[in-house]
């Protein structure tokens, strides 16, 4: 059995950009990668498609979005591939808002709760080559172990599972809500010769033997999705030999940008040249392809003279704009928030004056020695209801604080308020 | 701490630099001029405590002009008693090391250890105070002075701690505060972020519509897709009332006309009139019959062409190339006759001319001489040798020529006669010379007189020199004559060889002895021409024989051609060809009319052949039409032909019909095919023209309804893609998350601020709290030491009120410093402040140098006393160095126990200290 396996497709993601222009060009990204999955998967003649969970980000799906997705399942439908959706917490099946309204081809094959189904897969020629077995979520918030309902069947086939779950020895948990966690172990153990998961975004495997993976997420939605995003085609008609290959299907690339060499940068000419430099070195090991539209985040790090001009949205808007030009991206976000004088808090923290006295406090309450008489009223964005006291709050807002306190205090060298 | 003595190298513009070896008191005076190197000597000071900054050669302010390293040591105390001995260096990085009692230290650019618990920007800015710094208090606002002196503890390089708290402040109240006061950047998002939920609901509503449309979009086109099948259902029923039922009609009478015409074959081939046609083929069959006739008449004449042409003339006519030839023999016969005649005659004369030749030459005839032998005689070379033998005897005949010549009979002597007749030429001329003298016309006896004597002359001389050879001749006579003879001898000796070589090559021929005595060119000559004769006798006989063998056999093969090919050669067939050809040409006249009248013949046979067969096919095609007109008329002709002739005109209106159809309909066959595979029992083939009529009533219906419904279709396609043009919930999303992050942003950023300021005012709360008190109490001590005890204390105001307050014996009520007061009384409290700070600073550390730079210049003496007592109390525990080009102000401190060091105007060599 060969076939496609993608997860976490997140369609109709809100996406977060400067413009109405780049936010429309995002939400297009996502279905531009559906699209070229489901172009491959006719390409390479896969026997089926496996779509992990998450096929939609929220509980609205745009019209337009619906049209496209029932258009693409059709086409694969016309080719003959079969589509097993297991639903993960983002499109779980018991609210029925996507899965149950749509009227679905019938070559796809809709998992919507934790009931296990197995699902035949038939090759060219009529003959089934394998069998895939999966439970999907039936609410957002699924704490169940899902995986342990799952069991191969008793067919002399290859047979694979299909599951949204967060595997607890994953790399990149941090991000994602522990649903329907699951133990690598008992994956191992369960008898299944792949396990296709969706849930968490970064693309990696998570067993060799027998392939346990997560193809990541189809596009990447933020700065913190950094690089190639697609899913993996799957060669399973030798099951001792299985062949597990990536396919980038992402259109747009996210990529993070971190600048730490701009103390001798005296113009913002000289700081467009060596954040294009950083680029330039990064994109010679890892080019992308042709037609990749990028989206980077800058973030502009240590002693600069020019953190008083960048503490200016305007001139921040500008760098971004030229950046984006240089670096041909589709945006250019630029982080300033740890930029700071050339002035070194290490040289004035001993001081024995109000600067140093500043400094050492900052310090002091960043790092939980003590607190500040702050009313949780006076903070705009604590949330008593988030969790979290206001200390803590506090304590947060103070990363980069002795820097801050510097610039604004020091005046020889820089000019103060 | 102290500097004992201190050795600048290069620094800056100063070189060589060295303080006196007993050490340096505890105050010391730097004396020198403006731009003298005053600051150079601080920052070398500065650079000796704390390194190098910065470090590098290229960048650093005081790099010696000379381009060599800057270079500097001194030796310090320290407050218990140790000594160090500080060596620095700036080569690419800065370089230092400390000995302490033996013991080296490598500093490299660190700071002392003794200096670390103060700052190097601070020793900078508190431990130098400047005139300037002084001075500029007058223009400066006192609550300033206050913050920097109490919260920057004098540095000039911070902000007032309240004024960052309060831009931090301003910052956080621009993007946010609990009221709704004033702009806010954070609460203006917030307002978008509602208007964007607003308009989220909105395009949840639009959403809504959208598939709502879509449902009805696709209601409507299922109904448009019924409408258009039922539509198309009576469009095909009205095509088949409008247009298939005219031609099926026409169809079913063709198959009615066919069926009453009866089987198409047994009228095929039937003549549409068959009456007329029996008549047309009678008509024909009799014309058939006279062309026969005719030609049989026509034939006669050839034939009798053919007749005439005999036996005979075939014989002469197939033999006429034979005949030809033998007529053009007999034509050449008489001319060869005729030829050999004349050849016989030429060989005759040649002959002849042979036997005169020959009887020159020879004793015999010329045909007795042989051929063989004389064709041997080498003409040329007989030739050659004549020649030589004819030269010998020419040479033996003139030299006996010359051998009488030499004999005295042979020799000329001059006549007198010839003498004379000089004489009587000269004479003559002479005299003509003398009469050209007398007459008129002198030219002619002139011309006679020259020539007169021209010839006496000439003839005068040529009897000279015949006198003068006479008289050597005779002298010379004997001995020529012996010489003749001898030579005379020897020639004819070589005469006899030559004539002997000739008789060789002439030996064998019989020759005439009288030609050999002397031969002469003659003899080859002769013997060439007799050759060349009888050459050509030869060739002309040779000529002549064959010419005679050509007549024998020419007259031989006309005999034998005659013989051959039976002609009957005329008798006089061999003298004349006449004949011969006439009978020749009037066999192939003969022949070539017969030869015409064959070929007429057989055209003619040809022609009755094909009449012949024109006449059996009228009659096969009249028998065949009748028995078949019999057949319809039962045996009767006449009504057979009537019959046939109903049923084909029945047959003729079905095929006009089908034409007609053909030409109105092009694609009769698909209609045709169209019929066929339509139910020909459908009611709809019997309909009438108001069935028609009602079935296009209900398509004209339908169609109006499918235009109904489809303009509905095209409405709801517009709504929808207006209605998708319009901000999806999708778009809105993004939209919001987009200002949703850019306002927790704002947020965060204001609530940064606000903290950010919180945090600086309670640090200066804070650092106010612990060090004001003690600065405030030792501030004023010193100013009780500089205002001579008007004031000695400094206090702050109560409750918010931080202005400084002076109390002193004299003033009980505390007087604020500030505006009031005077600017002297000003200055005297920044000093106090000033030092009190130094000594709050370095309370706990090694009391480092104070510095000052004209400081009290502008002092009065009675304050300026004090300030230089004061300074002579701080220098007890602080070693104190005064900056000034104000000698007199150097010989003050000098006064009092301090140390000149003389900076000269260029600013390098210190003059020895006083």
């Amino acid at each position: 059995m060969r076939f496609v396996h993608i997860a976490d497709v997140h369609l109709d993601t809100a996406f977060a950009g400067r413009s109405d222009e780049i936010r429309r060009r995002l939400r297009q990204a996502s279905r531009d990668a559906l699209q070229r999955a489901v172009e491959a998967a006719i390409a390479e003649k896969v026997d089926a498609m496996l779509i992990a969970g998450d096929l939609f980000d929220g509980e609205r799906l745009s019209f337009e979005t619906e049209r496209f997705v029932l258009e693409q399942l059709g086409v694969l439908s016309d080719a003959g591939i079969r589509v097993v959706y297991a639903t993960g917490n983002h499109d779980p099946g018991r609210r029925r808002i996507r899965g149950g309204k749509l009227e679905w081809p019938a070559t796809v094959t809709l998992i919507p709760d934790g009931r296990p189904r197995a699902v035949p897969i038939v090759g060219e020629g009529g003959y089934p080559v394998g069998i895939v077995t999966g439970a999907g979520h039936a609410s957002s918030r699924e704490t169940t172990d899902l995986a342990r309902e799952l069991k191969p069947t008793d067919v002399d086939l290859p047979q694979v599972a299909i599951l949204h779950t967060q595997v607890l020895s994953a790399r990149g948990l941090e991000v994602h809500q522990p649903y329907a966690p699951s133990d690598v172990d008992y994956l191992r153990s369960a008898g299944f010769d792949y396990w296709a998961l969706g849930h968490v975004h970064l693309r990696q495997q998570i067993s060799a033997e027998p392939p346990i993976h997560y193809p990541g997420n189809l596009q990447g939605r933020s700065p913190r999705e950094t690089g190639p995003k697609g899913g993996l085609v799957v060669d399973l008609r030798d099951p001792a030999n299985p062949q597990v290959d990536f396919r980038e299907f992402a259109t747009v690339r996210w990529e993070k940008l971190q600048v730490d060499t701009l103390g001798g940068a005296e113009t913002l000419e000289h700081l467009i040249r060596a954040v294009t430099q950083k680029w330039d070195d990064a994109r010679r090991t890892d080019p992308g392809e042709t037609d990749t539209e990028w989206m980077v985040a800058v973030d502009l790090i240590g002693p600069s003279p020019l953190w008083r001009e960048l503490r200016q949205p305007e001139e921040v808007t500008q760098v971004a704009n030229e950046l984006a030009l240089q670096l041909g991206a589709m945006e250019v976000e630029v982080r300033v928030s740890r930029i700071h004088p050339r002035a070194d808090v290490r040289d004035h923290a001993d001081r024995q004056d109000v600067l140093g006295a500043a400094i050492r406090l900052a310090r002091s309450v960043g790092g939980g020695h003590e607190s500040l008489d702050i009313a949780p009223d006076d903070m705009a964005g604590f949330k008593p209801d988030r969790g979290g006291s206001i200390d803590e709050y506090v304590r947060d807002l103070l990363e980069g604080a002795p820097e801050e306190i510097l610039a604004q205090m020091l005046v020889p060298r820089e000019e103060g308020p | 701490m102290r500097f004992d003595n201190i050795q600048i190298a290069r620094y800056g513009r100063l070189t060589d630099v060295r303080t006196p070896e007993e050490g340096l008191p505890p105050i010391v005076v730097v004396l020198g001029p403006n731009e003298g190197g005053k600051s150079t000597f601080f920052s070398f000071l500065t650079t000796l405590l704390y390194g190098f900054a910065p470090a590098t050669r290229e960048s650093h302010p005081y790099s010696p002009w000379s381009g060599e390293d800057a270079e500097g040591r001194a030796q310090l105390r320290l407050d218990d008693g140790t000594v160090l001995d500080i060596h620095r260096r700036l080569l690419s990085n800065g370089w230092g090391r400390m000995v302490v009692a033996d013991r080296t230290e490598d500093l490299r650019n660190q700071p002392l250890p003794a200096v670390e618990h103060v700052p190097r920007p601070v020793f900078n800015q508190v431990y130098a105070l400047t005139l300037a710094e002084l001075a500029g208090l007058a223009g400066e606002s006192w609550d300033l002075i206050q913050d920097r002196l109490v919260g920057a503890m004098g540095s000039s390089d911070l902000v007032a701690a309240r004024s960052v708290a309060s831009w931090f402040e301003k910052q956080a109240g621009s993007l946010w505060r609990p009221n709704r006061r004033g702009n806010q950047a954070a609460r203006t998002l917030a307002a978008e972020l509602s208007e964007l939920k607003e308009r989220r609901r909105q395009a949840v509503e639009l959403d809504r519509t959208l598939r709502s449309k879509a449902r009805e979009l696709d209601a409507a086109e299922k109904k448009l897709k019924k409408l258009r099948e039922e539509r198309e259902h009576s469009k095909v029923l009205e095509y088949r009332l409008t247009r298939l039922l005219p031609i099926h009609r026409k169809l079913e009478r063709i198959a009615e006309l066919e069926a009453e015409a009866g089987d198409p074959a047994e009228l095929d081939e039937l003549p549409g009139d068959p009456q007329a046609r029996l008549d047309e083929l009678r008509d024909r069959y009799r014309a058939a019959e006279d062309r026969i006739k005719r030609l049989d008449e026509e034939m006669e004449e050839p034939r009798s062409a053919i007749r005439a042409f005999t036996g005979q003339h075939r014989a002469w006519a197939e033999n006429e190339d034979a005949v030809r030839g033998v007529a053009d023999r007999v034509v050449g016969l008489h001319e060869l006759r005729e030829s050999v005649d004349k050849m016989e005659q030429e060989v005759r004369d040649f002959e002849r001319r042979c036997q005169v030749t020959a009887q020159d030459l020879f004793n015999v005839f010329w045909n007795d001489v042989d051929r063989q032998l004389l064709d041997m005689v080498p003409t040329g070379e007989l030739r050659e040798r004549v020649r030589k033998y004819q030269s010998t005897r020419e040479g033996r005949r003139i030299a006996e020529e010359s051998g009488r010549r030499i004999r005295p009979v042979g020799t000329t002597t001059p006549s007198p006669q010839q003498l004379a007749a000089a004489a009587i030429a000269s004479g003559v001329g002479i005299i003509f010379l003398i009469l050209q003298a007398f007459t008129a016309t002198p030219t002619v006896p002139l011309v006679f007189g020259v020539a007169g004597l021209t010839l006496g002359l000439v003839l005068g001389v040529h009897w000279w020199q015949q006198q003068h050879r006479s008289k050597r001749s005779i002298h010379d006579k004997s001995d020529a004559d012996r010489m003749n003879d001898r030579r005379v001898w020897e020639i004819r000796t070589d005469e006899e060889d030559a004539r002997e070589r000739i008789l060789e090559l002439v030996a064998d021929l019989p020759i005439h002895e009288a030609l050999l005595e002397a031969p002469s060119l003659d003899l080859p000559a002769s013997l060439e021409r007799l050759k060349e004769l009888m050459v050509d006798r030869d060739e002309r006989e040779r000529s002549r024989q064959a010419r005679v063998r050509k007549l024998r056999d020419t007259t031989q093969r006309i005999q034998e051609l005659s013989t051959t090919l039976e002609l009957p050669l005329p008798p006089d067939a061999l003298e004349d060809a006449v004949p011969l050809l006439r009978m020749l040409k009037e066999a192939l006249a003969a022949r070539d009319r017969a030869n015409g009248a064959e070929r007429e013949l057989e055209r003619i046979r040809r022609e009755k052949q094909q009449a012949e067969r024109e006449l059996n096919e009228i009659a096969a095609v009249a028998h065949s039409l009748a028995r078949r007109l019999l057949r319809f008329g039962g045996g009767d002709l006449a009504r057979g032909v009537q019959e046939a002739k109903h049923r084909i005109d029945l047959r003729s209106r079905a095929v006009q019909l089908k034409e007609e159809l053909d030409r109105e309909y092009p694609d009769l066959d698909l209609i045709r095919e169209e019929l066929n595979q339509l139910d020909m029992s459908d009611r709809t083939w019997q309909a009438d023209s108001e069935a028609r009529a009602v079935t296009a009533a209900r398509v004209e219906e339908l169609t109006e309804q499918v235009e109904e419904v489809r303009a509905s279709v095209e409405t709801l396609r517009t709504e929808i893609q207006h209605l998708e043009e319009a901000e999806t919930v999708d778009q809105v999303d993004s939209h919001i998350e987009s200002v949703g992050i850019r306002h927790d942003e704002t947020v965060r950023e204001r609530d940064r601020a606000y903290v950010l300021a919180h945090v600086v005012r309670e640090a200066d709360r804070r650092f106010r709290e612990a060090h004001q008190p003690d600065i405030l109490k030792s501030a004023g001590r010193q100013l009780g030491h500089i205002t001579d005890g008007r004031y000695n204390r400094i206090i702050v105001g109560e409750g918010n009120d931080e202005a400084f307050y002076l109390k002193g014996p004299e003033y009980p009520k505390p007087v604020r410093v500030g505006s009031p007061i005077s600017t002297g009384t000003r200055e005297q409290v920044y000093l106090a402040l000033r030092l009190a700070i130094i000594d709050h600073l370095d309370a706990r550390g090694e009391r480092l140098p104070l510095f000052m730079d004209e400081a009290f210049v502008n002092w009065d003496s009675g304050r300026r006393d004090r300030a230089f007592e004061l300074m002579a109390r701080i220098s007890r525990t602080r070693q104190v160095f005064f900056f000034t080009c104000h000698p007199e102000m150097a010989d003050e401190l000098a006064d009092r126990g301090g140390r000149i060091i003389r900076l000269n105007e260029s600013g390098a060599r210190p003059l020895s200290p006083r």
